[in-house]
């Protein structure tokens, strides 16, 4: 039957599954993927390879979710910013209440599903992951304070960890050091964009550290993070948990990562005002540097984290002499 | 009671949707019962001499 009963002021939806796909952020769950499917294999425990992979498609169905219900919750600055105003809700083609229900839906069978597949431990911290990028980072954070994405980016640091407890049951250092280093990477990744956005977050009434204290202060805190970012990605050679490639990958990628953020610090990056409006990544000249190092970013954490999936997925682990003893797995 | 009717738009979309809906529901019963049995099937092997 193709009428329905009620009046015809009622919105008949015109979302495809596409709409509902778009919501879930499928760039960003393929990084979370990524990082999660990491830390499962790197781990010291084999397990069955089809758990395995239902492990990782749960974390998936959870980032998912954690990003259906950001944009049902941050619609509003959406609409806002040339990056995100032609997403599925501030464009007008999925409600905000089916975008909400689907959201919560998908989370709760991510958890249930890891909870059958791997453990209660996996299970629960991927709920808290939820939890955390949802209420404390989305609600809490974001629109509050400068420190939003430096405490937020903890939300995205817990993939690898959750996937190797998945395989584990336990939290081991190792684990500990694959969430670190995302953790310490996110700051630098994302203000390395806000530089270059400055304009489009102050419109939106977001926070970010280029708003709030100025581009000088953003760029001096991407050296300090890149610093912290390169030592922390070396520690795991000194676990043992990254061979030769591994420590070979990371420490010629965190030089170049320090390298550009120096230069980005040394440039004139979100120094003057808005951005060109003609386009959305169009960036102004003296903005090159900041979108250099975004670009990178993305390149590094995708090259340490495949150092790790050569070496413990296709055998590639050559230990090194570095690795201390009574440290790691 | 007044009535609305579809366009041939909006009845694809609803279409579309209902069989995302079904594959999705197919999915998670597939994926259940994947994962019932490798873990029983497990436990069996951890159990049994």
């Amino acid at each position: 039957m193709s009428d329905i009963s009620h009046t015809d002021s009622i919105a008949v939806s015109l979302a495809e599954p596409r709409d509902f796909i778009a919501l879930m952020k499928p760039r960003v769950m393929s990084l979370v993927v990524f990082t999660a499917l990491v830390g499962l294999v790197a781990a010291p425990v084999a397990m069955n390879p089809v758990l395995a992979l239902v492990s990782v498609f749960a974390i998936a169905l959870g980032a998912g979710a954690a990003g259906v219900l950001n944009m049902w919750y941050d619609a509003d600055i959406d609409a806002q910013m040339r990056r995100t105003r032609l997403r599925p809700i501030p464009a007008g083609r999925v409600a905000p209440g089916p975008a909400l229900g689907f959201g919560l839906v998908m989370a709760t069978i991510a958890v249930v599903i890891m909870g059958a597949a791997a453990n209660y431990l996996a299970a629960g911290l991927l709920a808290f992951t939820i939890f955390f990028y949802m209420v404390i980072y989305t609600m809490g954070l974001k629109r509050r304070t400068a420190h939003n994405i430096v405490i937020g980016g903890a939300a995205g640091a817990f993939p690898p960890m959750i996937g190797w407890i998945a395989a584990t049951g336990s939290v081991d250092l190792d684990a500990v050091l694959l969430f670190a280093i995302i953790f310490l990477w996110t700051p630098p990744h994302f203000w390395a964009l806000a530089l270059y956005k400055a304009g489009d977050y102050e419109k939106a009434g977001v926070p970010m550290l280029p708003v709030v204290r100025g581009a000088q202060v953003t760029r001096i805190q991407i050296v300090l993070y890149s610093v912290l970012l390169g030592a922390v990605t070396l520690m795991p050679v000194l676990t043992g948990l990254g061979g030769w490639l591994y420590a070979t990958v990371g420490a010629l990628s965190s030089v170049a990562f320090i390298l550009l953020a120096v230069r980005v610090a040394f440039s004139r990056a979100g120094d003057s005002g808005e951005t060109i409006a003609a386009a959305l990544y169009d960036v102004r000249k003296g903005d090159k540097a900041a979108r250099d190092l975004f670009g990178f970013s993305i390149l590094y954490l995708f090259a340490v984290f495949a150092a790790l999936l050569a070496e413990h997925g296709l055998g590639l682990h050559l230990a090194t002499p570095f690795k201390l003893a009574g440290l790691g797995s | 009671m007044k009535y609305i009717t579809l366009t041939e738009e909006q009845k694809r979309a609803r279409t579309k949707r209902n069989i995302a809906i079904g594959l999705a529901l197919f999915g998670f019963c597939a994926l259940a019962f994947v994962v019932t049995i490798i873990r029983i099937h497990g436990n069996l092997n951890a159990t049994l001499p």
